[in-house]
């Protein structure tokens, strides 16, 4: 017994013919045989096709445009490295780099211990511990435990700081109102105002700061990154532009 | 040349609502069917120039729509799996009407996440467009004889779920027949002791 239909054989005409009739694409003889189905015996592929029509909303330029910016953005997220090629390459990489010890080493784009990374150090994030807020160790955090920020500008002026957990749910935390984002003062270190009481999304949770673009902006892309690749993605999409820093908190 | 805002509005009316149809049957879900056709006509501002040049508009768009639906798809699987007590988020979207769910598209989208992506592309085509193994070869852009093997891997997995589900049902049945047997007393004893 097939668990499932029959894949079709050629014998009707398929949605996308159908599709290509109904949007012109298809014409003239071309186009006989879907028409004369969509007449005779598909009348359904038409009245929901018609259906959709009138549910579609109606086309938001600006929206659209902002969208191809952030389509823009994650293409340009590298690939992840995890082609058997890429994996050989990297064994010989290392022993490449084995050999070449003598020389300087830049700095690693993506710092922190076991569990949690932070890419730079211009967000840092501090766990509150008997009372006081201290570096973030690594250790996985869960509902109720209490978390706040250190940001080091450096030119930038305005910042979002938002966060994907697990599940892909985003949550904007500065500015607390608003799509305009907090300003701060370029230059020097300092920490946000406030804390966040930490829910009980599973993780990891990706606090991202995104400098200098409205708060629609940074979240429309959040989440793009995260549909691309997940976490992973929006590891990716933070060390690829310039305007976005990262820090992973592990949860229970 | 970048396609101005005349060229997308026509666009949009002419494919937006074949595009939303099919990705609301994907997805089963009209804030994600909505953010697909989003994502495809935000491609094809990006694409601009070349975009005129496909001989196909609608068939690039079905392709485009696809890999975003699929990743959708995962990303709501993750979550089902991970925030059980969430469901009205999961729930099908209200009004559903434009698109009966078949038994066959259930079993598929349940599925999806057991395979590879060339494959859940090929099965994609396969049972929610209609799309003849031709068709899909061009859409994924493989050959027809790598679409019958993407084909035969899902059946096969298809199959062993199907296997597993009888299975399970058969356990359910057969379990609370073995404690009424118990149940039932003669004078030696339990029945399901003889």
């Amino acid at each position: 017994m097939e668990p499932l239909t029959q894949p079709n054989d050629g014998s009707r005409p398929s949605a996308l013919e159908l599709d290509r009739v109904l949007t012109g694409e298809l014409t003239g003889s071309d186009a006989a045989r879907a028409e004369a189905w969509i007449e005779q015996s598909e009348t359904d592929h038409l009245r929901r096709t018609e259906a959709a029509r009138d549910r579609l909303p109606p086309l938001d330029l600006q929206r659209l445009r902002h969208r191809a910016e952030v389509v823009t953005e994650v293409e340009a997220i590298p690939a992840p490295a995890n082609s058997p090629w890429v994996q050989w390459f990297g064994v010989v990489g290392m022993a490449a780099a084995l050999l070449l010890t003598a020389l300087p080493s830049a700095p690693p784009a993506t710092s922190g211990g076991s569990g949690w990374t932070a890419k730079g150090s211009a967000v840092s994030v501090f766990s509150l511990h008997q009372g006081a807020l201290l570096p973030y160790d690594g250790t996985a955090l869960g509902q109720g435990d209490v978390v706040g920020f250190q940001v080091s500008p450096g030119s930038h002026e305005a910042l979002t700081l938002l966060s994907v957990d697990g599940t892909g749910a985003v949550s904007v935390f500065y500015p607390s109102s608003g799509d305009q984002p907090l300003s701060v003062t370029p230059g020097g270190t300092f920490e946000l105002p406030g804390t966040i009481t930490l829910d009980g999304a599973p993780g990891p949770e990706l606090f991202v700061v995104v400098w200098d673009r409205s708060v629609e902006s940074a979240e429309e892309s959040l989440r793009a990154a995260f549909v691309a690749g997940g976490a992973e993605g929006v590891e990716r999409w933070s060390a690829t532009m310039g305007d976005v820093d990262l820090v992973t908190v592990q949860r229970r | 040349m970048p396609l101005d805002d005349h060229e997308l509005s026509a666009l949009y009316d002419r494919y937006g609502p074949v595009l939303y149809r099919r990705c609301l049957s994907i997805t089963r879900n009209d804030e994600d069917a909505l953010d697909a056709v989003q994502e495809t006509f935000a491609k094809v501002l990006r694409k601009g120039d070349a975009f005129r040049e496909e001989s196909s508009p609608l068939t690039w768009m079905y392709r485009i729509s696809t890999n975003h639906c699929l990743n959708l798809l995962r990303n709501r699987r993750g979550r089902r799996n991970k925030l059980e007590q969430r469901q009205e988020e999961l729930a099908p979207s209200p009004g559903l009407d434009l698109e009966d769910e078949s038994p066959d598209r259930a079993l598929v989208r349940e599925l999806l996440d057991q395979v590879d992506d060339e494959t859940r592309r090929v099965v994609v085509h396969t049972w929610f467009d209609d799309c003849t193994r031709a068709e899909v070869a061009e859409l994924v852009g493989i050959s027809v004889p790598t679409v019958r093997k993407r084909l035969a891997t899902f059946l096969d997995v298809a199959r062993q779920h199907l296997s597993a589900d009888l299975a399970a049902a058969s356990e359910a049945f057969v379990l609370p027949l073995f404690a009424l047997l118990e149940v039932i007393s003669t004078p030696w004893g339990p029945l399901w002791n003889l």
